[in-house]
């Protein structure tokens, strides 16, 4: 019971950086109606730039170098969203779903070109030291990515439907013409939005590559079972992507911990997906066409 | 019919012998370019099928080639002649496309790439790494002969896989021109407007799907044969579905040329990427942009454009077409039309009965 609960809390510390990859996904997906695939993409490339750019080559102290990663990533979201895919939105779901990818192997790969395929351990602002509980050790920066998602989340949250520049998120989601018409500034809260978007992926970034030094394709299987709990919120809830990414969190961590066949996890998680897509009913499907901005 | 007709047909003739007389001119390292080439050709089809006619995107399409890959290694070992094993394999991927497809086409949205995408990774990480499927490491991959002709030359397996591609590229073109060809680009356009014209739109995208898939594995058999080995299975991970997608869109994705187009260049672009330093998925990566920020379909897209627009300045004149495409002939009439109207079955009050007649643009 101890080791089964030690999975449990492993799997709600992990399940929080998938949270936030959703958090990400979700907010973009609402305001422009674009699943940005290179979210994942994004966060890495922030997060080698805080290794190699801030902390190796400036000597930027973590803490301004974390910053520093968070602009980078913002800059990334309003560059991808105004250069990329802004452009293209136009011209259907199909355009833009194949311009994202081609932003995800162009950063993916440029990651690797400038920095080489070595995955080095990065720094993080928080402690690794362990915080015993139940049985499992969970570091500080476990318990601080928790933190600092569960602020974000409740932040978006209020953002989103607290404050008039969430009534107009909702507005232009719901019809950019009619948005424009009344007046809102369409482009820059779509842009806003982005910018948005690419911090979340930043930190997710940093957070995650200090947890796992994997290879520059990492994040985006994080972004793959984060799509998957956003699913479940039919890409609108936030609360309900939240929810199924701790689940995949707790899922994937008691795959690992119960079968030892390597991959089982994504397995798991890839069924889960079939299964929801089988129980979902039509008129709930919510991922729908572009609108016209 | 009519001249221009008869420029395309001599056209195709023309790339029809050029594609079987070039490995007879050439070294043998290029053949294994011609027969990557043609084996890409036949997956950037699957795309072209599934994204530019259906308007569906799939990242799992590695993950389909890795089946290909594993599943005829088993079949081609058991002794199965290649065109049983084309067969099977292709049975294969259909099936697993099936409960990919039916769960997410039944909705609508973008489903179907999330579900591929988590297939793809589910495949990388577990399917891929299971011993019983996969065989153990480097095993290898006869090449049995096809009718005669050996393919343990790279040219023989040229040559077989030309002919493959060849007969699927008839049967996408035929499909094109069939009533599920319209109602797959009813579909890509509008949903809505399919639906309302009484199209049943899953099953439709389902089918599209299967086919897909069934040539993405086909393809994956060849590229077994090629290689002679089973690759390990990140060489079909998600990033490469990735690279495969940018195949047809490159190449042009509405077009049967653009999927041939797309597999060579993108086959051939290794040793050249070589010269530069480049990695090869990044140069891809940057075509893939490029091309979709330009707006035209492809380079066979931009080719189509350039060449019509020529004819223009030249005062030549092009023949209009409407919609997405106008697959026939014209006839010639000569001002008098008379043909025949063939009607199979009974007519009864409610039948419906298409007939279309275009002007003639001389």
């Amino acid at each position: 019971m101890t080791r089964f609960l030690g999975y449990v809390v492993a799997g709600l510390a992990n399940g929080t950086i998938y949270a936030l990859v959703a958090l990400g996904v979700v907010v973009v997906y609402r305001i422009s109606r674009v699943v940005n695939l290179a979210h994942g993409a994004m966060g890495v490339f922030a997060a080698f730039c805080f290794h190699y750019v801030f902390i190796k080559s400036w000597g930027a102290p973590v803490a301004v170098a974390s910053l520093l990663a968070l602009l980078v990533g913002a800059g990334l979201g309003i560059g991808v969203e105004r250069a990329f895919v802004g452009p293209v939105r136009r011209r259907g779901t199909l355009v833009t779903l194949v311009m994202t990818v081609g932003v995800l192997l162009l950063l993916t790969e440029l990651t690797v070109q400038l920095w080489g395929p070595d995955t080095p351990p990065i720094a993080s602002v928080f402690p690794d030291k362990a915080i015993k509980f139940g049985g499992t050790g969970v570091t500080a920066h476990q318990f601080a990515t928790a933190g600092s998602v569960l602020l974000l989340g409740i932040g978006l949250y209020f953002l989103l439907n607290r404050t008039r520049y969430g009534t107009a998120i909702e507005a232009i989601a719901e019809d950019p013409g009619a948005a424009r018409i009344v007046g809102l500034p369409v482009r820059r809260i779509v842009t806003a939005t982005w910018a948005i978007g690419g911090a979340s992926a930043a930190l997710a970034g940093i957070l995650y590559i200090h947890l796992n030094t994997l290879d520059q394709i990492s994040l985006t299987f994080v972004l793959i079972s984060s799509l998957v709990a956003a699913v479940l919120g039919g890409f609108n809830s936030l609360p309900l992507a939240v929810i199924g990414s701790l689940g995949v969190g707790v899922t994937f961590s008691l795959a690992q911990g119960y079968v030892s066949t390597p991959g089982f996890a994504e397995l798991v998680v890839f069924a889960a997906l079939l299964a929801i897509l089988l129980v979902r009913h039509r008129s709930q499907a919510a991922l729908e066409a572009v609108p016209e901005f | 019919m009519t001249a221009n007709a008869t420029t395309k047909r001599l056209g195709l003739v023309a790339i029809a012998v050029a594609a079987v007389v070039w490995p007879f001119m050439t070294s043998r390292t290029i053949h294994f370019y011609g027969a990557l080439s043609a084996i890409y050709a036949l997956v950037a089809l699957s795309l072209v099928i599934l994204a530019g006619w259906t308007g569906q995107v799939s990242l799992g399409h590695a993950a389909f080639l890795g089946f290909g890959v594993y599943i005829g290694q088993k079949v081609l070992h058991a002794g199965v002649p290649v065109v049983v094993a084309v067969l099977i394999v292709a049975a294969f991927g259909a099936v697993v496309s099936l409960v990919l497809g039916v769960p997410s086409l039944r909705l609508r949205g973008v489903y179907l790439t999330i579900v591929t995408l988590a297939f793809g990774a589910a495949c990388q990480r577990y399917f891929f790494q299971l011993n019983s499927l996969r065989g153990y490491r480097s095993s290898t991959v006869p090449r049995p002969s096809v009718f005669g002709l050996s393919t343990q030359s790279d040219r023989g397996l040229y040559f077989v896989v030309l002919a493959v591609l060849a007969l699927a590229l008839a049967m996408a073109w035929n499909l094109r021109r069939s009533d599920t060809g319209r109602a797959l680009f009813a579909i890509r356009d509008s949903e809505d407007a399919a639906q309302a014209l009484a199209v049943r739109v899953a099953p439709y995208k389902i089918g599209a799907f299967a086919l897909s898939a069934a040539l993405a594995t086909t393809a994956g058999l060849f590229y077994g044969m090629l290689y002679g080995a089973t690759p390990g299975p990140d060489q079909f991970g998600i990033l490469q579905s990735f690279f495969l997608l940018a195949l047809p869109v490159v190449g042009g994705l509405e077009s049967l040329a653009g999927a041939v187009v797309g597999g060579a260049f993108l086959a051939t672009a290794q040793p050249l990427v070589n010269l530069f330093h480049i990695r090869l998925f990044l140069a891809t990566a940057v075509a893939l942009i490029l091309v979709a920020l330009s707006g035209h379909d492809g380079v066979t897209g931009m080719a189509k454009e350039m060449s019509n627009a020529i004819a223009d300045a030249l005062g030549m004149r092009t023949r209009v077409r409407y919609g997405s495409f106008v697959p026939d002939e014209p006839a010639t009439t000569n001002g008098h039309a008379h043909g025949v109207l063939r009607v199979r079955g009974a007519l009864q009050p409610g039948s419906l009965v298409r007939l279309r007649i275009r002007g003639s643009q001389s």
